[in-house]
């Protein structure tokens, strides 16, 4: 079994100073460390063991797991559980939160019960179409979006308080993180919106982890190089999905311009 | 209508001119609006806002407008209803990953704003979540009473 000092069960585990929380995740990103991060594809079960078989493949590769949230806009055991359980166990994951399936109250309240189940790092999604899901008839709901999500998310660890304004006796202690897809059109664009995450919340650039999931980020690197967003790779096996978990040997091949990838640190 | 709806975005300069100016008329009439009521004239002004902004921007009426900041593209066109900027989903063509047959509307919002003289700075502006009590009701009569409060 991995340990990743992610600890579920300290009531009040020790953040230290200039971080935003307590997880190893955070820490390695800001030691400058190169980190690698894989997604965990959350299984058609009930069964809590088939969530430990998959996150076992990675035992010894991976920094943190991502624990997705209806990817692709099919039904799996939501986010929120598979984070709960992989904490139990002592890994560090990385609870996704897409904005397809919940509104705000929900949202919020996923973000107050992760952190309480000792989840240490939210990365906050828009989240895919469900016309290209499983259930294309289910009501889209995207009451937020990624933007306000983060913001809600800032608002809830800063300040204390729901998006409402309403008080929080405990303010969740959550590294928020944010994703870009630098190989989508137009790249000045999605530099731009990057790089407005950046300037109009910088809690977010310091803290931001950002999730490159194609080869083509270097070519985006160029065009907003203001930015300084520390980098967490993930690897996604898309095409792999339906076979379960990418290997972890597959997973590590697929960074080959690590160049690139140190100029951004 | 599509192709209505992208001669708006193709033409956002003539009309961040034409709203600014008929932002002016809607504020100064505020005492207008104030005499007949702003609860009585939410209807119909309601009902002439759909018509007319439907036409030209294929307008959902969420009730507050945000098509300055964003090029002249409605963004509730967009099938998540994103308000600050395109998903990762974007196809090669520029084209939306949902509906394939449409352009992304933020890409056109992107392209709208670069043709207005304040969109370019309004564009960056992060849109709070939309307030779904608002939905269906007349953004000019808010604006017009906004500017009064």
């Amino acid at each position: 079994m991995m340990m990743y000092g992610d600890l579920a069960h300290e009531a009040d585990p020790i953040i230290p100073p200039g971080h935003s929380s307590s997880g190893s995740l955070e820490r390695l990103l800001r030691s400058r460390t190169f980190v690698v991060t894989t997604e965990l594809d959350p299984p058609d079960s009930a069964q809590a063991e088939d969530v430990y078989r998959r996150a076992r493949i990675f035992d010894g590769y991976v920094d943190a797991i991502n624990a997705t949230d209806g990817s692709g806009a099919n039904c799996h055991m939501s986010s929120l559980a598979v984070c709960a359980l992989l904490t139990r166990a002592g890994y560090s994951p990385v609870m996704q939160i897409s904005c397809r399936d919940k509104n705000r109250l929900a949202i919020q309240g996923d973000i107050l019960g992760g952190a309480a189940m000792g989840v240490s790092n939210i990365l906050c999604l828009s989240g895919d179409g469900v016309q290209l899901g499983d259930h294309p008839q289910a009501k889209p709901v995207f009451d937020l979006d990624c933007m306000s999500l983060l913001q809600t998310g800032r608002k809830m660890r800063d300040d204390h308080m729901f998006q409402s304004g309403r008080k929080l006796t405990s303010a969740p202690k959550v590294f928020l993180g944010a994703a870009a897809n630098p190989s989508a059109l137009p790249f000045e664009l999605h530099a731009q919106q990057l790089a407005t995450q950046d300037e109009r919340r910088p809690y977010v650039s310091k803290r931001s982890q950002i999730d490159i999931s194609t080869q083509g980020f270097p070519r985006c690197c160029g065009k907003s190089q203001r930015l300084t967003f520390r980098v967490a790779c993930t690897a996604i096996g898309k095409k792999n999905r339906s076979r379960g978990p990418v290997h972890p040997n597959s997973v590590l091949l697929r960074f080959t311009p690590l160049e690139a990838i140190h100029e951004l640190h | 209508m599509y192709s209505v709806r992208r001669w708006s975005v193709r033409h956002a300069r003539g009309i961040e001119i034409f709203y600014k100016g008929f932002e002016k008329v809607l504020v100064t009439l505020h005492p207008l609006w104030n005499a007949i009521g702003y609860e009585r004239l939410e209807k119909p002004m309601a009902a002439v806002e759909k018509v007319v902004k439907g036409i030209l921007f294929d307008c959902q009426m969420c009730g507050q407008c945000s098509l300055s900041s964003s090029g002249m593209s409605c963004p509730m066109n967009c099938p998540k209803t994103l308000r600050n900027g395109p998903c990762g989903g974007v196809r090669a063509n520029g084209h939306c990953e949902v509906k394939p047959e449409m352009r992304c509307v933020w890409i056109e919002a992107y392209e709208g704003s670069q043709r207005m003289a304040e969109g370019k700075q309004a564009f960056k502006i992060v849109q709070l979540p939309v307030d779904s009590r608002l939905k269906g009701k007349s953004s000019w009569l808010q604006m017009a009473r906004r500017s009064h409060q």
